[in-house]
């Protein structure tokens, strides 16, 4: 096992390579003079050149390449184009904001998801199972900016409950996990449902009943756990997947983090810390999976380590 | 001819109302998705009014008669502008899949059958799939920057390795049959036997997978639109239309309540539709 999990964590050291060197070249196909977008449009030559000198925009692209690996193996993302501040300190100040939300959104999402995936696969073909199945894909096909756009105008709008902006109290929380968690929940459920009624089939299960044990037991002791597995799976990639889901949740919220830093950098075109932040990202959702990957081989006799 | 046509017919049909009777979801989201389909195709037909015309006297009616969804802050009909919302959201989501799909398949079919060619190929495919679709898609719109072009150009790319997959797989599995074998006997060139062997045998999934990630691709339009980076108004498109109406949201909640239940009812009828011809292509998920 514990080679495994060494192998494992080698493996991402290629991607996370990958990936850098991925997003260093694509932005170099960008169109424009990094240096004048930081000088600003009215320097002069002699400015923009110094710039250019200082940010190392008059080497070859290959030596940038290595100073710039070389950067980012001490942590350094760089400078900020338009206000100067170093990319990893705006980074440390967003992203525990946005871990927090994503965490406190899994949580939510695999609670609700794995309770109600779990009523709709007991009551199959039922009223209720049909009427969660319809809950479900609603779930997964409402666009959350409108859900978060909805949520502002009821609760904030029209019965001011609950603030629309802002990180700085639990109330703060509420509209946002609610926003992040609706899609996974639905996908939860779904996954939790199909997989239950595969595991409640089986032949242990029918022994299980066969001799005799309470529904109760039989479904907590010996079809969860089984049918659980591969939920787990599904929960990881999802807390993976509202890191990204973060970026329009933090904008309509005005969340102080790494999504809505995104989007702005993007509009405002600067390029190291949109550089900076894709790589924060793609390092966390490459863990991410690391760990779902791992956490799974320990839960299922089934994964083989070799 | 023309027995087997009369005899073709309501095969066809017969095999509709088969479907309709055992996936009577599927079939409400199939009605969904031509509806919005057919809307979108004849625009200018069904529209009762310009989308861009403004009217600054009827800015932000609530519906009504005479306007039937009620009017945005510059007075310009709401359900004109739906309509040709659905035209651009369609358009776009459907030409950067087909994109994706085209680009995506030869990758998956090429990786499958040249075996050097396997490794950079998935491994690069999958270091792509790894990221949520809106990464990929804000980091290809912070290269090449926003419009219509840029952003069927992003959706497209984050397809690409979904349909690379599917092909992959799928082609593995055909190219071991006993006729690609008696195909390679007769000295068939590889582009042929992928062209008229391979890629005909592959193609179902590839249809299912297609209808599943139109949604998907709809719904990244939208969200894109709304964070300023898809489409730029005056263009009418669903998730800009929000953006644009969120300033507006307490004089004239229709603003914000409309563009949003017609990309909810859109995405509901192709996931609903889309999972029903899974489900009746694969036989094991019946029971499910």
């Amino acid at each position: 096992m514990r080679q495994y999990i060494i192998r494992r964590l080698l493996q991402v050291l290629p991607i996370v390579f990958l990936v850098a060197t991925t997003v260093f070249f694509l932005f170099k196909l960008i169109p424009g003079d990094p240096a004048t977008v930081f000088a600003g449009e009215q320097a002069s030559p002699a400015t923009i050149a110094r710039v250019r000198e200082r940010l190392g925009l008059d080497q070859p692209v290959i030596v940038q390449y290595w100073r710039y690996l070389q950067r980012l193996v001490k942590g350094d993302l760089g400078t900020s184009f338009i206000n100067g501040m170093e990319v990893i300190d705006l980074v440390k100040a967003r992203f525990p904001n946005t871990i927090r939300l994503a965490f406190i959104s899994t949580i939510l999402s695999a609670f609700f998801g794995v309770s109600i995936g779990m009523i709709s696969a007991l009551k199959r073909e039922t009223i209720v199972d049909y009427l969660l199945t319809v809950v479900a894909l609603l779930g997964i096909s409402i666009p959350i900016f409108w859900l978060g756009l909805m949520l502002i105008y009821v609760l904030s709008v029209q019965l001011s409950i609950l603030p629309i902006a802002g990180a700085s109290s639990w109330k703060n929380y509420i509209m946002p996990v609610c926003t992040l968690s609706a899609v996974s929940v639905a996908s939860i459920l779904r996954i939790t449902r199909s997989s239950i009624l595969e595991v409640i089939s089986e032949d242990f299960v029918r022994l299980a009943r066969a001799k005799g044990l309470k529904e109760t037991r039989v479904v907590f002791r010996h079809v969860l756990p089984n049918a659980l597995i591969p939920v787990v799976t599904v929960v990881g990639l999802q807390f993976g997947y509202m890191l990204g889901g973060s970026i329009i949740t933090e904008t309509i919220f005005s969340w102080p983090g790494m999504g809505r830093m995104l989007v702005v950098a993007v509009n405002q075109r600067d390029v190291m810390v949109v550089q900076g932040v894709l790589i924060v990202f793609a390092t966390s959702f490459v863990l991410v999976n690391l760990i779902v990957d791992i956490v799974y081989a320990l839960i299922d006799p089934k994964i083989s380590y070799s | 001819m023309s027995a087997k046509r009369v005899n073709k017919t309501p095969a066809a049909i017969l095999e509709i109302i088969n479907f309709a009777k055992s996936f009577p979801l599927a079939t409400i989201g199939g009605i969904i998705v031509l509806a919005f389909v057919l809307v979108a195709v004849f625009a200018p037909y069904v529209a009762p009014q310009d989308p861009n015309k403004m009217n600054l006297e009827n800015a932000l009616e609530s519906p009504g008669p005479e306007f039937l969804l009620g009017t945005d802050y510059s007075g310009r009909d709401m359900l004109s502008r739906l309509i040709y919302g659905a035209r651009v959201s369609l358009f776009i989501s459907l030409t950067s899949v087909i994109l994706g799909v085209v680009v995506g398949v030869v990758l998956g079919v090429v990786a499958a059958w040249f075996r050097h060619l396997q490794t950079p190929i998935m491994r690069l495919m999958d270091i792509m799939l790894s990221f949520p679709s809106i990464i990929v898609a804000l980091t290809i719109i912070a290269i090449l920057g926003s419009g219509i072009q840029n952003l069927i150009i992003a959706i497209a790319v984050y397809n690409i390795p979904v349909f690379a997959r599917i092909a992959y797989g799928q082609t593995l599995s055909v190219k071991n049959f006993t006729y690609i074998e008696a195909v390679i006997t007769l000295g068939a060139r590889d582009g042929r036997i992928l062209l008229r062997h391979i890629l005909p045998n592959i193609i179902a999934p590839v249809i299912v997978q297609f209808t599943l990630v139109i949604p998907r691709a709809i719904m990244l339009t939208a969200g894109l639109s709304f964070l300023g980076l898809g489409v730029m108004p005056p263009t009418a498109e669903w998730g800009n239309m929000l953006q644009n109406s969120l300033r507006w949201a307490s004089q004239g909640p229709h603003l914000v309540i409309f563009p949003g239940l017609a990309l909810l009812l859109v995405v509901f009828g192709f996931n609903t539709f889309g999972d029903g011809l899974r489900v009746s292509l694969d036989p094991r998920m019946r029971n499910r």
